[in-house]
């Protein structure tokens, strides 16, 4: 069952909206090179790893057509799909690039459209790309917060400083701090519902934020414990969640400058 | 008692002796059998990877025997593509076969005996360097030496795709930049671009785009474009890149808790920052955005250093390819180094965003903020924004960090800004003793108030609505997607009750309500393409778009029609092949004169126009002011007249002798161009040539008869009496300039950008004759700037004229201004600009030496060609009165 959300997405996608093209390499670029070079076990090297560019992405983005979502695929499975042909895709053409001929577009793999489990990814996979959509609501909510807040509740949140130390940072007092961390803490629910919705197919996917510890709505009858210990959890998650993304994306960063990408 | 004490004591302490025993005999266990099966694995994986590389080595010496006579019969049967082909098939397996050997003899054996680290330099660092060793020392032959300058080396190149010398200029050259003002320029860097050397023409253009504009800021020494290539001049800075420098800091820094730097080694790296902000100050104050701002390109020069305080040297911000005026009106580009380049660049150059709709600054902010934690943390940032300071860091920096990374709205909004809080925390006794509040940024917001000044914006960039984001925001994909006008406070309303619906069918798009599957079925190919079209929708505040599409239609018509006009020109000119055989040598001699007649014709066709001119020229309120002009008139056109007749006499002669010699088959072709000859003859009797009367100088215009066939000039219709200001004036070649109008051109208010193409150091004649123009212009209340003009004190102004320069050269493009396509490009620049009322452009003619002029304006364009630079070039034109 596909929300407003990511039907709205995955048309901007299929309308060939590089931006969405973008948006969505931004976001799980590091994922799918990681699992592919996992998938690959040296078959594919760092370099073609490396080439499959958002400009790539963009460019070859007339498979979208092709996928259909409808047929229980996990957002997550369908991701890598994609990426999947679109690597097949470009190294096939560039063999014919070589070969100094055209060679037509290569069949999708629809097999990876099926839900069943023998075809599923690895959790370990679904976990990072969960930890993705996390990533991107901050980001999202970087954008849509003040500076100054968005930075307490990083040195608060992802840096572990204390009320006090964060406080006399920035030279206000800690209500002030506590304030204005709540004001973030609520802007990224709300981004963590959005961009929940958008990137994911199945009801499995869109209860995946409870399921890992981020409460999304402190006030309702289900949750367990006060809103102070909800927030305080909610924060643990995210820190978490944040600092994994945070060694995919240096474990990824490495695989690039492993294959010449040094400064 | 004692004995059975003794017996429990002695039963315990031997339970405990056995656990302990057993404990170590398992914990030795465990280690061993680890060690063994690791030793096991160790061997097997030794053996594995010996068998494999083996057997890739067989494969691959197999597929080498095959390609060998495959290469050589495509040779024999002369398919020289496909031999190249299999011949860097046989290259690749080549190299498997190399690395199979390597691994066999020395890679797996080494591993295996646990050598592996030996292996290192040989594997990594060798292949590493050898990569980036610089090319040759020399130019190719084919792309010849540089004058003036000498070769002593080469430095690696970049991804542009351009040759990096260093060279050292000889004396004539040191003393002109030394008059320019370039002192210490005994060593420069050119950078090379030939097409002969594997530059591509895109490459040279975009490296060429902005380097007047850097010239003009002392970035660039000077540029030079011929036919085989193109070079610009930079001064050459010695010493590593930051990268390397950071680096050798990193190593040598004294152990920290956190890791990282120490504190003098951090202060010496917080110094290179700051004299990277410093030049970006400058660049974007001088109007220009550098787009490329990495560790690479920061050269730190150890001979110098920062007010005699600071040790390491000094940092030097170089490479201009990337290098962009902030208010061109060029599509934005994604050029530039990912990690260092703001993501939020990418999308807006996705949705077609124009250079001068946002602010290039910010970028480069941004830029600057990756750079500092490139230096922090010695590695790339690359979680962007989000990039998190692990290594030893002052909470204050770690704030400018991430101040300069955040989103493009809220980040520094100038280097300046960013300098000044580095500053304060460069002045501190203890940098980790800084707060993020104490920083000026944060008390009172000292480097926005510098911002908001007309020193901090130089260049007034043009505001962009706030575009719509592309990072994840559901909403808006939603809103792209269904066409929701939502409002931005709506997002929560949605996210909270997301409408459930279901993809009815993917491939034609119809989606459907959950548990409504009858009311909503909507269009897919219309919700499909909408959100494409609402991705790309210009930003409400452009209102002159349509007036810039209208006119790049009319210029792509125009150059349309241009084309069309030259193709069916060059049809016509093409000699007939209907000609009989075993005439070769009379056909040629047929095709010569043939070509002669067409060229005489050409030149008459030139008449009408000239004449058109002419009858502007005789407008009794210029003549009067100008009688001199009337008479140069009569006596060109006599001259020219009599010119004609000559070559029409000449050309007739030739062609009966050469009908006399010929066949009889070619004689009809003979007879066809002595039939020409004789309707040039004819057209010249009845052309109004003959009916110009001498110019009067009594102020009275004589009367004109119309041309036979007036050729179309420029766009517009033919030229007339009646509307002489709506046709551009274009005369032949070394005729006199005409006036177009009764009001002069150089009246007060009117803006005049003068340009010159003449290389420093000027001749003193042109630059005399420039002053006299310049002079002129100014003396009326008229205003001019360009090459030859001081530049303005005001940094702001400076800025804007030097964008404005580089805009008029990037819209002439590259060819010089006697060509038809340069003067209608320049005309319609000065069409297009509001603030511009005429562009004057001098440049050498290097085929004689002579001056070439072109004076366009809004209303038409004039080309001359003059010996020399003088006030009069200008002062004879007018606009029309109602200009």
């Amino acid at each position: 069952m596909l929300t407003s959300m990511t039907t709205g997405f995955v048309n901007r996608l299929r309308a060939q909206d590089e931006a969405a093209w973008f948006e969505l390499w931004e976001t799980f670029g590091p994922v799918i090179r990681a699992q592919l070079s996992k998938w690959g076990r040296g078959r594919i090297g760092a370099e073609t790893v490396r080439d499959l560019s958002q400009e790539t992405l963009a460019a070859l983005s007339n498979s979208i057509d092709r996928f259909d979502p409808e047929r229980g695929a996990r957002f997550s499975t369908w991701l890598l799909a994609i990426a999947k042909h679109v690597l097949g895709d470009e190294i096939d053409r560039r063999m014919a690039l070589k070969r100094g001929g055209g060679k037509a577009n290569a069949e999708l793999d629809e097999s990876w459209m099926m839900g069943s489990a023998a075809q599923s990814v690895d959790s370990a996979y679904e976990a990072a790309v969960f930890r993705s959509k996390v990533e991107a609501a901050i980001r999202a909510v970087e954008k849509d917060s003040d500076f100054t807040e968005f930075s307490i509740f990083r040195m608060r949140v992802f840096d572990g400083m204390s009320g006090k130390d964060v406080a006399a940072a920035i030279g206000t007092s800690e209500p002030t701090v506590s304030r204005r961390l709540a004001k973030v803490r609520d802007l990224l629910r709300t981004k963590l519902s959005e961009i929940i919705s958008t990137y994911s197919f199945t009801d499995d996917e869109l209860n995946e934020a409870e399921r890992n510890g981020l409460t999304l709505n402190p006030k309702q009858p289900a949750t367990s414990g006060s809103d102070k210990s909800a927030d305080q959890a909610f924060d643990e998650a995210v820190a978490e969640i944040y600092h994994q993304q945070m060694e995919l994306r240096r474990e990824d960063e490495l695989r690039l400058t492993d294959s010449g990408r040094r400064p | 008692m004692a004995s059975g004490l003794l017996t429990v004591g002695l039963f315990i302490g031997g339970a405990l002796a056995l656990i302990l025993l057993v404990m170590v005999s398992w914990w030795v266990g465990v280690r061993v059998i680890r060690f063994l099966g690791a030793a096991i694995t160790h061997v097997f994986r030794f053996i594995g990877n010996m068998l494999s590389d083996t057997l890739r080595f067989i494969g691959a010496f197999i597929v080498s025997l095959v390609f060998v006579p495959l290469i050589l019969a495509n040779v024999v049967i002369g398919r020289w593509s496909a031999s190249a082909h299999y011949g860097r098939a046989l290259s690749s397996e080549g190299q498997t076969i190399a690395a199979c050997l390597y691994r066999i003899t020395l890679g797996h054996p080494a591993r295996f005996l646990g050598l592996g680290h030996a292996l290192e330099g040989i594997e990594g660092r060798l292949p590493n360097a050898i990569a980036h060793a610089p090319t040759s020392d020399k130019p190719r032959r084919a792309t010849g030496l540089f004058d003036g300058y000498t070769i002593v080396g080469s430095l690696k190149g970049g991804g542009s795709g351009g040759k990096l010398y260093i060279a050292e200029p000889d004396p004539m050259k040191l003393a002109a930049f030394e008059r320019r003002g370039f002192a210490d320029c005994d060593r420069v860097v050119l950078k090379t671009f030939s097409l002969t050397d594997g530059s591509s023409l895109p490459q040279i253009v975009r490296e060429s785009r902005a380097l007047d504009a850097a010239r003009k800021l002392g970035l660039v020494l000077e540029h030079e474009l011929t036919d085989e290539r193109f070079f610009y001049v930079m001064k050459y800075v010695p010493g590593e890149s930051l990268a390397t420098i950071t680096q050798q800091l990193h190593a040598e820094s004294a152990p920290v808790p956190q890791g990282g730097l120490d504190d003098a080694k951090l202060l010496v790296g917080i110094g290179y920052v700051t004299d990277l902000l410093e030049s970006l100050e400058t660049y974007h104050t001088g109007g220009l955005w550098h787009k490329d701002v990495k560790p690479d390109n920061i050269i730190i020069d150890p001979r110098e250093t920062r007010d005699g305080a600071r040790p390491g040297g000094r940092a030097h911000l170089v490479d201009f390819g990337l290098i962009t005026p902030l208010r061109s009106a060029m599509t934005l580009t994604t050029h530039g180094t990912e990690y260092f380049r703001d993501p939020e660049l990418v999308r807006k150059a996705l949705r077609g965003v124009k250079v001068h709709q946002i602010d290039g600054a910010k970028f480069d902010v941004y830029a600057a903020g990756a750079v500092l934690y490139s230096v922090i943390e010695a590695q790339f940032p690359a979680h962007g924004g989000l990039s998190r300071v692990e290594k030893r860091c002052p909470d204050a920096l770690r704030w400018v960090i991430r101040r300069a990374m955040t989103d493009y709205d809220k980040r520094y909004p100038t280097a300046r800004a960013m300098l000044v809080d580095l500053e304060a925390v460069l002045r501190a006794d203890d940098v980790f003793a800084v707060k993020p509040a104490d920083l000026p940024s944060m008390r009172g917001g000292e480097p926005e108030a510098e911002v908001g000044s007309e020193a901090g914006v130089p260049l007034d960039p043009i505001e962009m609505p706030a575009p719509p984001s592309v990072a994840p925001a559901p909403a808006r994909g939603a809103q792209a997607a269904g066409g929701e006008q939502a409002p931005n406070d709506g997002n929560e309303k949605r996210a909270s009750d997301p409408r459930r619906i279901r993809v009815s069918n993917w491939w034609t798009g119809k989606i459907a309500h959950a548990g409504d599957p009858v009311k909503a079925a909507v269009p897919d190919e219309r919700s499909a393409r909408r959100p494409k079209r609402v991705a790309r929708q210009r930003p409400a505040n452009r209102a002159p778009a349509a007036e810039q599409l209208k006119n790049a239609r009319s210029r792509v018509q125009a150059r349309r029609q241009a084309a069309q006009d030259r193709i069916s020109g060059r049809r016509r000119s093409r000699p007939s092949k209907d000609v009989g055989k075993g005439t070769g040598t009379a056909v040629g001699v047929v095709l010569v004169f043939v070509a002669i007649g067409a060229g005489v014709l050409t030149a008459f066709v030139g008449l009408p126009e000239r004449q058109v001119t002419v009858t502007h020229s005789k407008a009794p309120e210029v003549i009067e002011h100008h009688p001199d002009l009337a008479l140069a008139f009569d006596h060109d056109i006599a001259a020219f007249e009599s010119d004609i007749e000559a070559q029409l006499a000449e050309t007739e002669q030739v062609i009966k002798a050469a009908v006399d010699e010929a066949g009889e088959v070619a004689r009809s072709s003979l007879e066809k161009a002595l039939d020409q000859v004789r309707s040039i003859r004819e057209a010249l009797a009845l052309t109004a040539l003959d009916g110009i009367e001498p110019g009067p100088v009594d102020g009275v215009a004589a009367p004109v008869p119309a041309p036979p066939a007036p050729r179309s000039v420029g766009r517009g219709s033919p030229p007339s009496v009646d509307s002489p200001s709506k046709t551009p004036s274009r005369t032949a070649r070394r005729g006199p300039p005409p006036t177009v109008g009764t009001m002069s051109l150089i009246r007060p208010g009117v803006r005049i950008a003068f340009l010159s193409d003449f290389q420093p150091p000027v001749k003193p004649s042109i630059r005399a004759g420039a002053d006299g123009i310049i002079g002129l212009i100014e003396g009326v209340g008229a205003d001019v700037f360009g090459d030859l003009t001081p530049t303005p004190d005001d940094v702001a102004q400076a800025g804007r004229e030097i964008t404005a320069i580089a805009e008029i050269r990037h819209a002439r493009g590259r060819a010089p201004i006697d060509s038809e396509a340069t003067q209608e490009r320049v005309h319609e620049f000065v069409r297009a600009d509001r603030d511009l009322d005429a562009i004057l452009w001098i440049a050498p003619d290097r085929r004689d030496g002579r001056v070439l002029v072109l004076i366009a304006t809004d209303r038409g364009y004039h080309y001359d060609e003059t010996d020399s630079v003088h006030p009069g070039l200008i002062a004879k034109y007018a606009l029309p009165s109602n200009n």
